[in-house]
């Protein structure tokens, strides 16, 4: 591809990215929020996907979007009251809240730039060959197997947690009765 | 001599532990204080008996006499010895202050009417005034007993010790501190009788006259301190000492500065020896009850100047030798003796009080003493000092007993009036006989009466050395006032004892008790054969005959005397003369009021009044000086710019307060502090509302504090 | 071929985007949004680093796996207690539920 179509290209999408964040985050109502997110984690993905590193899009799809954001619509279902709701935020919040990170961005970006790779590129060559080296690199002990069932325990608990902190013993009495 | 050496020292303590016991503890039981007192000066007595006697009987005892001494303090490199010594003139000293102390002292047992019940109006500070009691139905007085016995036995002894100091002391500061000291039991005495206000008046006349010779006194121990750097006779008379002072010029009047040394020390002897013009306060003195008379100012204390005087003689006579023309200093000396010698006997003669008469004769007779000293017969001086101690003693006791005998008269018979006044006295040598007979061997030494009695040979040695000076005019200005003196002894002999009783008070006067008169006959026997122990050797007919013992003791060297029968005849006709002129003058006294030499009534006066020294010295000082304290520091300093700088910075600090609370301490510091509260109070009711509870607040807060926090690290770090 | 400089800005300004949602939203469920994209924007970063770099140590990818995990695990524990909370206050509004007001 030639690099300025490549350029065009990656511009575009990180636009979608941060504007749909941007949208997300000043939705009034939740499910719009929700739907915007959507549109930028999928714009993540591809984003991965111009970093040569298509597994991670993949994963990003599916989880993000295919749990995350599913799960959260759910919930904003669930707290139904929610949804009526209008937004209303204190106007001295958002400037205040605004200045703080305006800040936060600056101190970011000024570290960043610090970095002495920064100069660099990175290829947009796909590398797939990793994924299985990604793979033994999770599973064997020897690397970092044991985080890998960390997390699995993480997810579990997770899990458990959920089931329980979400169990509505009202209706459940209820409906024994 | 060890035993010795410790008695001397000794001497002066008895008296001391005497009156610190009595003073402290038996003030109010009579007894015990006159026995303490009485013993101790038994004791002192005692001591130096047997000192002057072991003195008298040591062969060439003024060569060596007796000096113990311990060094006291440093003062730079040398260190400051205080010690005791005794030498010729201090045995003769020691000699007569024991003898007419203790006389003194059980005499004034009698006097203040030991024995006698307790008056029934008597208040300690008056005299006591006679106690009633039943007789025939009638109510009658009899004497009382003096309220503040105790207390007059602990201050007389303070005075014995202070005198048998003065005598024993080897060094000028030891002679001053006992000086001192008698100074201020004067006072007391003096002024024994504090609640009679001429008494308390007296006394501080005393005290401020000579304190005034003190002074000139202490000037003159501080020059002979810094010119020789020691004060003690060893060092000051020994003869490089002297002939360094003498040769040193002061610049103040052509003296040298032993003349001058002795001349400030000679102003303290005109004071404490009452002569002119420091002689003011010796009459007022007679307001102490008469054993204090006899004893300070007859006997002993203002024997202690001319002590002191004859002590000094070597710095007075600097420059001297015998036969020469006399020093500036020497003339002052003997100028001022011989002018008191004449000045006193005059006022004498005018008189009506028997002490005043006797005091005025106290000044004059010192004034002998003190001219022979200036004439260069200091060693003569100290023989009349030994007779007119005794003497005068004698006399002054006597005229207590008078005095004690008129007032018992007065409360038989009821009359009230002077009992001191010879006017209203007459024919008491039938009333009271041991009285008379030694008042008028008294009289007699006083008046010089030939061969018989001490003061003869004493005076005639003093008007023998007066003869050999040139110019003679001291010599006939003692022969006046002996002259005089014979006849005021006579006067007053005359107007006491002889004739009838001029008064009832008189009428009934009785003997006095024996603890009065039996002192007097001791003393009466001392007048009289006293002076024997000096008769010179070249007197016609005696002479020879009885060693001349004082002059031996003493050292009179009798070398270039040529004794012209002139001093002898005169002084025979001079007192035998005086006194038959006294005695007919007197004899016919009829009444109370008319003195016989009362010819020019305002002479009389003036002359009986002291030549009115009291009126000029009032003008002169008293009234400036009570001028200055009332007016001056009273009112102007004390009241007006003391009290007004007070009244001044005392509103300044009120305003100054009350400016700084206004100004300060409200607006600023309680405002302050107010504001404070508040603003703490309103930013912390402002503050709590960063609580909020809202988690993202406290998020943004935080954020906030991170982002500055990296930033910085960005900038000064990275 | 593209600036590795520009994946680091995306991921900074996505986070900055998801802390500004976290801040200012006023339902439990608004922040939970906003903290899922600050966690995408950590990923990005990771992954960016990882990719930048020679790929050798795996830790950067496998890390990145791991933070896919926990975000899971995360939104459903988070979702969880918002409900629970939401039955028994009847609210999901954060400055309703302020138990830490003093």
């Amino acid at each position: 591809m030639p690099l300025n179509l490549l350029y065009a290209v990656f511009i575009f999408n990180a636009i979608v990215i941060l504007g749909s964040a941007i949208c997300s985050v000043t939705a009034r109502n939740l499910i719009h929020a929700a739907l915007w997110m959507v549109l930028s984690f999928f714009s993540i993905a591809i984003l991965f996907v111009f970093m040569g590193i298509g597994f991670f899009a993949v994963i990003q799809i599916t989880i993000y979007i295919g749990a995350i954001a599913v799960l959260i619509l759910f919930a904003i279902m669930l707290t139904r009251r929610s949804m009526q709701e209008q937004e209303d935020k204190r106007l001295k919040n958002v400037w205040v809240a605004l200045l703080a990170v305006g800040g936060v961005l600056t101190v970011l970006v000024m570290t960043l730039r610090q970095i002495p790779i920064f100069g660099e590129s990175i290829s947009t060559t796909q590398v797939d060959e990793m994924v299985p080296a990604l793979g033994k690199a999770l599973t064997e002990p020897a690397q970092y197997g044991l985080l890998f069932e960390l997390a699995s325990v993480l997810l579990l608990a997770a899990l458990i947690g959920a089931i329980y902190l979400a169990f509505d013993r009202k209706k459940a009495e209820g409906e024994e009765k | 001599m060890m035993e010795l050496d410790n008695l001397v020292w000794l001497i002066p303590v008895f008296p001391l532990i005497a009156f610190a016991v009595i003073l402290l503890f038996t003030t109010r039981k009579r007894v015990l204080s006159h026995s303490i007192a009485i013993g101790s000066v038994v004791l002192s007595w005692l001591a130096s008996m047997i000192v002057v006697v072991s003195a008298v009987l040591t062969p060439d005892f003024k060569s060596n006499p007796i000096h113990l001494e311990i060094p006291w303090f440093t003062t730079g490199d040398t260190p400051f010895v205080i010690g005791a010594q005794v030498d010729a003139l201090g045995a003769l000293g020691l000699f007569f202050v024991s003898w007419t102390v203790l006389m003194i002292f059980i005499y004034s047992t009698g006097y203040h009417n030991f024995g006698q019940p307790v008056g029934d109006k008597d208040q300690p500070g008056l005299p006591p005034q006679g106690a009633a009691y039943k007789e025939h139905g009638k109510t009658l007085l009899q004497p009382s007993v003096e309220p503040m016995y105790g207390r007059f036995f602990g201050i007389a002894s303070l005075f014995a010790f202070a005198m048998f100091l003065l005598i024993l002391a080897d060094n000028l500061l030891t002679l001053y501190i006992g000086w001192e000291i008698m100074g201020l039991c004067s006072y007391l005495l003096i002024g024994f009788w504090y609640a009679k206000p001429s008494a308390r008046d007296a006394a501080v006349k005393a005290f401020i006259t000579t304190r005034l010779g003190d002074v000139f006194m202490l000037l003159g121990l501080a020059f002979l301190y810094a010119r020789t750097g020691s004060l003690q006779y060893s060092v000051i008379f020994s003869h490089e000492t002297l002939s360094s002072l003498t040769s040193q010029g002061t610049g103040i009047f052509g003296l040298n500065a032993a003349a001058l040394a002795g001349l400030l020390l000679f102003i303290g002897v005109v004071g404490k020896s009452a002569q002119w013009p420091l002689h003011v306060w010796l009459p007022d003195a007679m307001e102490g009850p008469t054993p204090v008379s006899a004893m300070i100012h007859a006997a002993t204390m203002v024997s202690a100047g001319v002590y002191l005087a004859i002590r000094i003689f070597p710095l007075i006579s600097s420059g001297w030798e015998t036969g020469a023309p006399l020093t500036t200093a020497m003339i002052v000396v003997s100028s001022i003796g011989a002018f008191t010698a004449l000045f006193g006997s005059t006022i004498a003669l005018t008189q009506r009080d028997v002490k005043r008469t006797l005091a005025y004769s106290t000044i004059s007779q010192l004034g002998y003493m003190i001219a022979a000293v200036g004439i260069g017969a200091p060693l003569i001086a100290a023989f009349h000092l030994l007779t007119h101690a005794f003497f005068k003693a004698l006399l002054f006791l006597d005229s207590g007993s008078v005095i004690h005998g008129m007032e018992h008269g007065q409360m038989h018979s009821g009359e009230h009036g002077d009992a001191q006044d010879m006017f209203r006295m007459g024919g008491l040598a039938r009333k009271m006989p041991i009285t008379f007979f030694t008042f008028f061997i008294g009289a007699l030494a006083l008046a010089g009466f030939p061969l018989l009695t001490a003061g003869f040979w004493s005076k005639d040695a003093i008007l023998t050395s007066a003869y050999a000076v040139p110019g003679r005019i001291i010599f006939w200005v003692l022969v006046t006032a002996a002259f005089l003196t014979a006849f005021y002894s006579m006067r007053q002999i005359t107007l006491v004892f002889l004739g009838k009783p001029r008064t009832d008070g008189a009428a009934h006067a009785s003997e006095s008790v024996k603890s009065m008169t039996i002192p007097l006959i001791f003393l009466a026997v001392f007048a009289v054969a006293i002076g024997w122990i000096g008769i010179p050797a070249a007197f016609p007919l005696i002479g020879g005959h009885v060693p001349d013992f004082l002059a031996e003791f003493l050292g009179i060297s009798a070398e270039g005397e040529v004794h012209s029968n002139v001093p002898l005849l005169a002084s025979v006709i001079v007192s035998l003369g005086g006194m038959l002129l006294g005695w007919l003058t007197y004899r016919s006294q009829k009444g109370t009021e008319k003195d016989a030499i009362a010819v020019i009534r305002p002479v009389y006066n003036f002359v009986q009044r002291g030549y009115d020294f009291d009126r000029l010295y009032n003008v002169l000082f008293v009234r400036p000086a009570k001028w200055v304290s009332e007016v001056f520091t009273a009112k102007w300093v004390d009241r007006v710019l003391i009290d007004g700088i007070l009244h001044t910075v005392a509103s300044g600090a009120l305003a100054l307060g009350s400016l700084f609370r206004k100004g300060v301490d409200v607006p600023v510091i309680n405002g302050g502090a107010d504001l404070t509260a508040r603003g703490i109070q309103r930013s912390g009711a402002g503050i709590r509302h960063v609580q909020t509870g809202q988690v993202q607040q406290y998020m943004v807060m935080s954020i906030f504090v991170l982002v500055i926090a990296a930033a910085l690290a960005l900038v000064f770090i990275v | 071929m593209i600036p590795f400089a520009w994946y680091l800005l995306i991921a900074a300004a996505l986070f900055c985007i998801g802390l500004f949602g976290v801040l200012t939203r006023r339902s439990a469920i608004g922040i939970l949004l906003g903290l899922e994209f600050m966690l995408n924007a950590v990923n990005i970063n990771f992954l960016a680093f990882w990719r930048a770099g020679t790929m050798q140590a795996m830790s950067g990818a496998v890390f990145s796996v791991i933070i896919f995990a926990v975000a899971a695990a995360e939104v459903a524990v988070g979702l969880a207690i918002i409900i629970s909370v939401y039955r028994s206050r009847r609210t999901v509004v954060v400055a309703e539920i302020s138990d830490l007001k003093e």
